[in-house]
């Protein structure tokens, strides 16, 4: 029987973390031991009942036995804290235990971005060794990732871009993150009606969500709905953006705020089920971004449930935006930036009849490719081949 | 048009190709820093160089970093025995090849000669009076591999003898009309050896201003210049140099001139070039138009009768291209004396009101109601002072890779209103040289002479009718600002040039019929739109330059550098002094 542990960097219960526990279940349905290991002291603290284990990260690095159990270690992003654990357990286990990477977002730039380190500085560290990055252990070296990767037995990626950056022969597979269908929760037009009016929004107004939290990686996108919509607006077409989650990170400064306020309606945190529930409510959702290199090399977490949803949904042509058919399963924009998305929803919006048959085409391809069942059993093909 | 050089190592840096820019700068380190980096061969013709001048250079190109270079001096018959003693001194440097020439037969004689016992695969020439810094070699090694360029150059300081710094001169990205009238690049040029071979060797005829020529030569053959906006070398102010007097050396400007003029002919440009009257070493070249395309002046107004009555009346008396039309978009007159105006002038009147005031949309419309190839967009408070504007703008729009041209804009009182726009300035955009005196040329003559810019204003805004539909006009989600901005960004990402023409003049009474208005909508879909180009920083606009003023003063950062710069050259002639004394003894 196959036992693997799984290295999280966050708790089971962080996006990245419920992307584990959904593979995780299923890898013990077919039978494979799956151990979680997460960089926290009480590793399961929700109390949520899972049906494989959880352990500390700090007991993997210490606990001779548990390491040595283990026949594949499954490490959940190359970043330093990986490295180091991986390191650790090989300097006490008696043979190596073959590893694999999974790559879920550009954590060379993260740390780029994070750490304020130049392009210059880090080619420069390519040839002078002098030259300290001091790199916490939350953010990738780039260095020692590339040397991680290279020695690894295979790697998994959310994004395909994210596939460049390791050797040609290396093996590797490729999937999408999926949403979880009992996460879905069934709701009544009443209570979207309710709902509407709970917000004060009239019949005659058309409405975008974003449902997220806000922090420095997504900021400059969040950014570009909010000036879409005032745009909108400001065209003659009455929109409302309603929008649930956290601001890590300053959107406005108060005098750009004082112009786009009038069509947002803020409501903080939110429960699951109210988020489900203002996505129906939407006329469509919209996930902002570029299709830059940033965009190409990770998947918004809420994409496959916005697409679960049934609402049409606005995406950039990245990632998973390549997968979808413009204008039959999704709105795919060459850019989503404030322009586009402003152009998109002036056009798109009165055209309620196409945008449910695009909303019910979301939802198919949601169902069929953005399902962890078959990733998984894809996944399993894959280890047993390396 | 290049040459590899090694193989990058496929089993390291892989992690690296999710930022290309950054995977090409290591491998470019890599092959710089490697047991066998490219070679280089400095060129260099010394002709009774001084003695001390000569020595500083050569120790400066010993001094590099850069480790695989070879330094190839010819002589060109020296008559000074102080030369050839210096010279003397590294005859047992295997690394550096002295050749004398039987007779003097110039500075491109020289160099031909230099490159033809070069070995390197790239070439780098180098005056005999410029003191390299230690790093400009590897920079420029560097940024030609890493951009797969032709042909690098670099910023320069000017010093004088006792090694002051006199200036900087922090130049722009490549930009081919503003080196047609302004020899810009100076000295420190690195080209891969396949550019030589490509583009022939230097012509004698243009001796005194060869490098230049041969630069527009070699431009001809490629674009693929880069610029390193770094100080990497420094020029001396010595007697018989230019950087001590521009009127050092004879016949300079008519050779510019020449030069320009065999190289718009061979580009089928039509063009004269002559010496800029009353301006030294500035080049002026005035159209030769041999067809006149049909131009729509297009002028949004509403009421302002003094305005909109100014405007016609210069464009009609004062207007000497014969093959234009105005079209005037009325965007809901209803003062009586501008409603007689309009439609008593030779103007076409078309009407376009609507509930709320969009600029875009109103340029938009009068571009359906025009039939010219080239459109001119214009506000009603500006006037025409030359009178030969029209051709000056078609004359830069009849060049292929030309989207959009925009002239010099005045105030009243003879100061600068608009001579290009740079991006990143206070954020979003500004116009460069505001307030300087009309007489004035500019920071190295960018305000007498055409140059590449970011963007110009839609105060006046000519551009090739195909682009403008191309791009599918203005933008419409802009209101009041920025549209122009907007459009000429979007001209520059399908590979199109904007000019400013500096050439051109109109008086524009700015914003005066807008008032203080700003809309900050406009401004936040602009960042939004344009976020990346705004910080990568305008690549006309050199990014040690000061973006707060504009005025083409050195930025808080740069002015501390060349603060520093001036003390660490102090001490590195020093301890040049110091060498060549142990050398003599």
């Amino acid at each position: 029987m196959k036992a693997i542990c799984i290295v999280s960097h966050g708790p089971i219960d962080c996006n990245s973390g419920r992307h584990i526990a959904a593979i995780a279940e299923r890898l013990v349905k077919h039978e494979v031991d799956v151990t979680v290991a997460v960089p926290i002291s009480k590793p399961n603290n929700n109390g949520v009942k899972h049906s494989f284990n959880i352990v500390s990260l700090d007991d993997l690095r210490q606990v001779r036995n548990l390491a040595s159990s283990f026949s594949l270690m499954y490490y959940w992003s190359p970043r330093k804290m990986m490295v180091s654990t991986h390191n650790k357990i090989s300097s006490f286990t008696e043979k190596q235990i073959p590893y694999i990477v999974h790559l879920e977002d550009n954590d060379l730039e993260i740390c780029m971005n994070a750490l304020n380190i130049s392009n210059e500085k880090l080619a420069q560290a390519s040839v002078d060794p002098k030259i300290s990055l001091n790199i916490p252990d939350f953010y990738c070296d780039p260095f020692a990732a590339d040397l991680f990767l290279s020695n690894s037995k295979g790697v998994t990626a959310l994004s395909t871009s994210l596939l460049k950056a390791i050797p040609d022969w290396l093996p590797r597979l490729h999937f999408w993150p999926a949403f979880e269908p009992s996460s879905i929760s069934v709701y009544s037009e009443e209570s979207i009606s309710q709902l509407r009016k709970e917000l004060n929004i009239s019949d005659e107004d058309f409405i975008v969500s974003y449902t997220g939290n806000v922090h420095p990686s997504n900021v400059a996108e969040v950014r570009s709905l909010y000036i879409a919509v005032a745009l909108v607006n400001r065209m003659g077409m009455p929109l409302k953006l309603v929008r649930s989650g956290c601001d890590h990170a300053r959107l406005f400064t108060d005098e750009e705020w004082h112009w786009i306020n009038k069509h947002v309606i803020c409501l903080g945190t939110i429960d699951l089920c109210q988020v489900f529930n203002i996505q129906k409510m939407s006329t469509m959702l919209v996930q902002p971004g570029l299709a830059d290199t940033w965009n190409e090399c990770r998947v918004p977490s809420k994409i496959p449930e916005y697409l679960a949803s049934g609402r049409p949904v606005i995406v950039p042509k990245a990632n998973i935006g390549h997968c979808l058919s413009h204008e039959d399963n999704a709105i795919c924009l060459e850019k989503a930036n404030a322009e586009q998305i402003a152009l998109a929803l002036l056009k798109w919006l009165p055209k309620r009849t196409k945008l449910n048959q695009i909303g019910s085409r979301g939802a198919c391809f949601a169902a069929e490719v953005l399902n962890w069942d078959i990733t998984v059993q894809r996944l399993l093909c894959f280890i047993d081949s390396i | 048009m290049q040459a590899a050089h090694g193989s990058n190592n496929d089993q390291a840096y892989n992690y690296f190709k999710l930022n290309k820019t950054l995977y090409d700068q290591i491998i470019s380190k890599q092959i710089t820093n490697s047991g066998d980096p490219p070679l280089v061969s400095v060129i260099m013709c010394v002709y009774n160089t001084p003695a001390n001048v000569l020595l500083a250079t050569i120790n400066s190109v010993c001094a590099q970093t850069y480790t695989n270079w070879e330094l190839c001096i010819v002589d060109d018959h020296s008559s000074s025995t102080a030369t050839k003693k210096s010279l003397a001194r590294f005859k047992q440097d295997k690394r550096i090849k002295i050749h004398y020439l039987p007779i003097n037969g110039g500075i491109s004689k020289a160099t031909n000669y230099a490159i033809g016992i070069s070995s390197g695969e790239f070439i780098a020439f180098v005056d005999h009076d410029d003191i390299l810094l230690p790093n400009a070699l590897m920079q420029c090694v560097e940024r030609l591999l890493a951009c797969s360029a032709d042909i690098v150059y670099t910023d320069q300081a000017t010093v004088n003898q006792k090694g002051k710094l006199i200036h900087e001169f922090r130049k722009p990205a490549w930009s081919p009309e503003y080196f047609r009238h302004v020899m810009y690049v100076g000295h420190l040029l690195m080209f891969r050896r396949t550019t030589i071979e490509a583009t022939g060797l230097f012509d004698s005829h243009f001796d005194g201003v060869q490098d230049f020529e041969y630069l527009l030569r070699a431009s001809e053959k490629t674009q693929q210049i880069e610029h390193i906006p770094v100080v990497l070398y420094h020029w001396r102010a010595i007697p018989g140099s230019l950087a001590l007097s521009e009127n050092a050396k004879d016949n300079i400007s008519e050779l510019q001139a020449k030069a320009v003029q065999e190289h718009l002919q061979r580009l089928g440009i039509q063009g004269i070039a002559a010496p800029l009257v009353g301006r030294k070493h500035r080049c002026r070249v005035t159209p030769n138009l041999n067809s006149h395309p049909k131009v729509s002046i297009i002028i949004p107004t509403k009421d302002s009768p003094e305005l909109i009555e100014r405007c016609l009346h210069s464009i009609f008396s004062i207007t000497t291209y014969s093959n234009y039309e105005v079209v005037c978009v009325d965007t809901g007159s209803t003062d009586k004396r501008a409603i007689a105006i309009l439609e008593d002038s030779r103007a076409r009147l078309i009407s376009f009101v609507r509930e709320t005031f969009n600029f875009s949309a109103a340029c938009n419309y009068g571009a359906d109601h025009a039939t010219g190839e080239i459109l001119i967009f214009l506000n009603n408070d500006t006037e025409i002072i030359t009178r030969n504007w029209i051709e000056e703008l078609v004359f830069y729009l009849s060049i292929r890779d030309v989207g959009i041209a925009g002239p010099l804009l005045l105030y009243p009182n003879d100061t600068v209103q608009h001579a290009g726009i740079v991006i990143g300035a206070r954020g979003t955009a500004d116009h460069a040289m505001r307030y300087f005196p009309s007489s004035s040329d500019g920071y190295a003559g960018s305000l007498t002479c055409p140059r590449e810019v970011s963007a110009v204003t839609g105060a006046c805004l000519a551009i090739k009718k195909n682009v403008f539909q191309h791009l599918e006009g203005f933008s419409t989600l802009y209101f009041t600002h920025y549209q122009d901005v907007d459009l000429c960004l979007k001209a520059r990402k399908l590979g199109m040039r904007c000019i400013f023409v500096a050439s051109a003049r109109l008086i524009h009474h700015e914003s005066l019929t807008r008032g203080g208005y700003y809309d900050y909508i406009d401004r936040l879909l602009f960042i939004d739109t344009w976020r990346n180009s705004i910080e990568s920083g305008d690549q006309y606009y050199n990014p040690a330059l000061s973006l707060e003023k504009i005025d083409y003063s050195l930025n808080v950062q740069a002015s501390k550098l060349h603060n520093y710069r001036q003390h660490i050259y102090i001490v590195i002639r020093k301890l040049i002094k110091k060498l060549l004394n142990l050398r003599a003894r």
